[in-house]
């Protein structure tokens, strides 16, 4: 089918910065990204370089002492031009988000099912009653028991996961789109994380929709992905199909993030972490933002700053060595 | 945990009480209230009249009755003027922040470098004495403490996930200011509006017993601590009683806002 190819979302050279009085700090450094229709697509990397700041700038979301310069191309419209009224028509409606803690970001003192309602009574002209229905139709569908009466619950009277459940019944009510899903999974325990990454992909196999799946979790991303982003201070550093980036990862930094994968076979033995930690967004370098944490650095990568590099077809890597064997 | 609820109990029964009897004054008073008796001026409380009489020999049970009236009205709608105006300002400050946010508290921090009862004073020496003007002055004079304690409450939760998650849904500003944020800070609020009547209650008295206030013939606590003033050492029990009931009106709303952060802080 033709429309499988066709972007949905097409970032280009979006640089994302924060006006600070000791001047602009630069959180995203000019990435390029792209959605396709009915496409899991991940984003992986540690705290603090730029996933969350990529996602809300989609959302049209950042904070106000933020700028964002490149151009974000949402089915033919371009996000970043739009006027704060008309972005906040396209949120909730063509693009929504879940949150990593379902605890905070529902309301604490709004009725769940007010909470998903509100959302439709926001984007769509159906009556109170076609909207009740309407909510407790997709409560059913992403397997919350008892629709009516969990209706009338108050966000602490349920578990986490069904919270999450919660939260994404908000995102999808509306049948978005693009579902931005940032580190959906992290707070849960292993056996709901499963359940709600089924689900997920469920929303995503049975629907339209397109999802970004953020995650600094790679064993997640893998399971859920056709494919995959990598992010290191405010840099894609590799984009490649999921299963080209475990079976040959180009980048040092996506290859410390798999060894550092806990796997059965390395039970009793320590585990692997990538030593250092992530520049702040503060420190300047010329070379390669990773360098001072790469095993595999010389003399180059101190001065230069790599550029992405096709090593095939489905496949780039920002490094000097890409392409050899690490 | 009995202790902490202590000052609710007694806050509410003091109310309680006082509002009942506010509530009975409507349909009855032991006496008439205007009802003018030459022969019975200046009694001692007793049997037929529980507080005494005043210098017309007005009995001063049932002064105090009707005067409660007035304490309950100017409270209730000096406490709405404030906390409406209050809450908006307070939450528009807070929520959109900026040079919004500065110019307003700037005003505010204007308005609370004035003595209250002096901007009262004033407001009813410019627009003239009487019941309306003085519920007016002392409602604008509650204004500034809404507006922070509002513009606090909104500082703190609008950074907060579920109010980022109502702007991923789309909802207007207007809504999530006041649909998801208020009742999210509505508590100290709440607080604040008890106190606000015990202070109101107090501002009425002071006023009035300046003169400002209330007009007669409608008993005033405040006026009739000032007219008895004069009497004081030919009958005590006259000013002992308006006194007293200020007292345990204003210290009621006291227990009552402070029953409530009790609550409020140990959930």
């Amino acid at each position: 089918m033709n429309c499988e190819n066709e972007p949905l979302l097409e970032i280009k050279d979006l640089k994302i910065g924060f006006k600070t009085p000791e001047g602009p700090l630069h959180a995203v450094k000019g990435i390029s990204l792209e959605v396709k229709k009915r496409e899991i697509v991940g984003i992986v990397g540690e705290s603090g370089c730029g996933k969350t700041v990529t996602a809300l700038s989609i959302m049209r979301l950042l904070p106000d002492n933020s700028f964002a310069t490149g151009s974000i191309n949402f089915s033919g419209i371009d996000l970043l031009s739009l006027t704060e009224d008309e972005a906040r028509g396209t949120r909730g409606r063509d693009i929504s988000m879940i949150f990593q803690d379902s605890l905070s970001s529902l309301n604490p003192l709004m009725k769940v099912g007010r909470q998903i309602d509100e959302n439709l009574m926001m984007h769509t002209s159906l009556d109170k009653a076609e909207r009740f229905s309407r909510v407790l139709e997709i409560m059913k569908g992403i397997g919350l028991p008892d629709p009516e009466r969990t209706y009338g619950k108050y966000p602490h009277e349920l578990s986490g996961g069904m919270r999450q459940r919660i939260a994404i019944a908000i995102a999808i009510v509306c049948n978005p789109d693009l579902i931005i899903a940032d580190e959906p999974t992290t707070a849960l325990d292993v056996t709901v994380q499963a359940q709600i990454l089924e689900l997920l992909r469920k929303i995503n196999r049975e629907s339209n929709r397109s999802i970004i799946f953020i995650s600094h979790n790679l064993g997640v991303i893998r399971e859920i992905c056709s494919k995959v982003y990598v992010m290191y201070a405010g840099h894609i550093v590799e984009r490649a199909s999921a299963e080209a980036l475990f079976t040959n990862p180009g980048h040092p930094y996506t290859l410390g993030l798999i060894k550092a994968l806990p796997k059965l076979e390395s039970k009793g033995k320590e585990l692997f972490d990538i030593r250092g930690r992530v520049p702040s967004i503060a420190d300047l370098t010329q070379g390669c933002p990773f360098e001072p944490r790469c095993d595999y650095s010389f003399e180059r990568c101190r001065k230069e700053f790599p550029d992405l590099k096709k090593i095939d077809s489905d496949h780039e890597v920002r490094c000097f060595l890409a392409g050899g064997k690490l | 945990m009995n202790k902490r609820r202590i000052n609710l109990w007694i806050g509410t029964v003091l109310i309680s009480i006082l509002m009942l009897m506010m509530v009975v004054s409507l349909f009855y008073t032991p006496f008439p209230v205007t009802e003018i008796n030459r022969l019975e001026r200046f009694e001692p409380p007793s049997a037929r009249h529980l507080l005494g009489t005043d210098n017309f020999g007005r009995d001063v049970l049932s002064r105090i009755m009707k005067g409660s009236q007035t304490a309950f009205f100017v409270g209730l709608v000096a406490v709405s003027i404030g906390s409406v105006f209050g809450v908006l300002i307070g939450a528009i400050s807070g929520y959109f922040g900026g040079i919004v946010d500065e110019i307003i508290m700037r005003i505010v921090d204007a308005m609370m470098a004035f003595p209250s009862i002096l901007l009262a004073l004033m407001f009813v020496s410019v627009f003239g004495v009487g019941l309306r003007n003085t519920i007016i002055a002392i409602g604008i004079m509650s204004i500034p403490s809404f507006a922070r304690i509002t513009r606090s409450g909104f500082v703190q939760h609008k950074e907060l996930d579920y109010v980022k998650n109502a702007k991923i849904k789309g909802i207007s500003n207007l809504r999530i200011m006041f649909r998801h944020i208020l009742p999210n800070v509505l508590s100290p609020i709440v607080v604040a509006a008890s106190m606000g009547f015990a202070n109101a209650v107090l501002a009425e008295a002071a006023l009035s017993y300046l003169g400002l206030g209330i007009q007669p013939p409608n008993p005033s606590w405040g006026r009739m601590l000032s007219e008895s003033q004069v009497f004081i050492t030919v009958s005590p029990w006259y000013a002992i009683a308006p006194g007293i009931f200020i007292t345990l009106l204003v210290l009621g709303f006291n227990f009552l806002g402070d029953g409530i952060r009790d609550i409020r802080e140990n959930r």
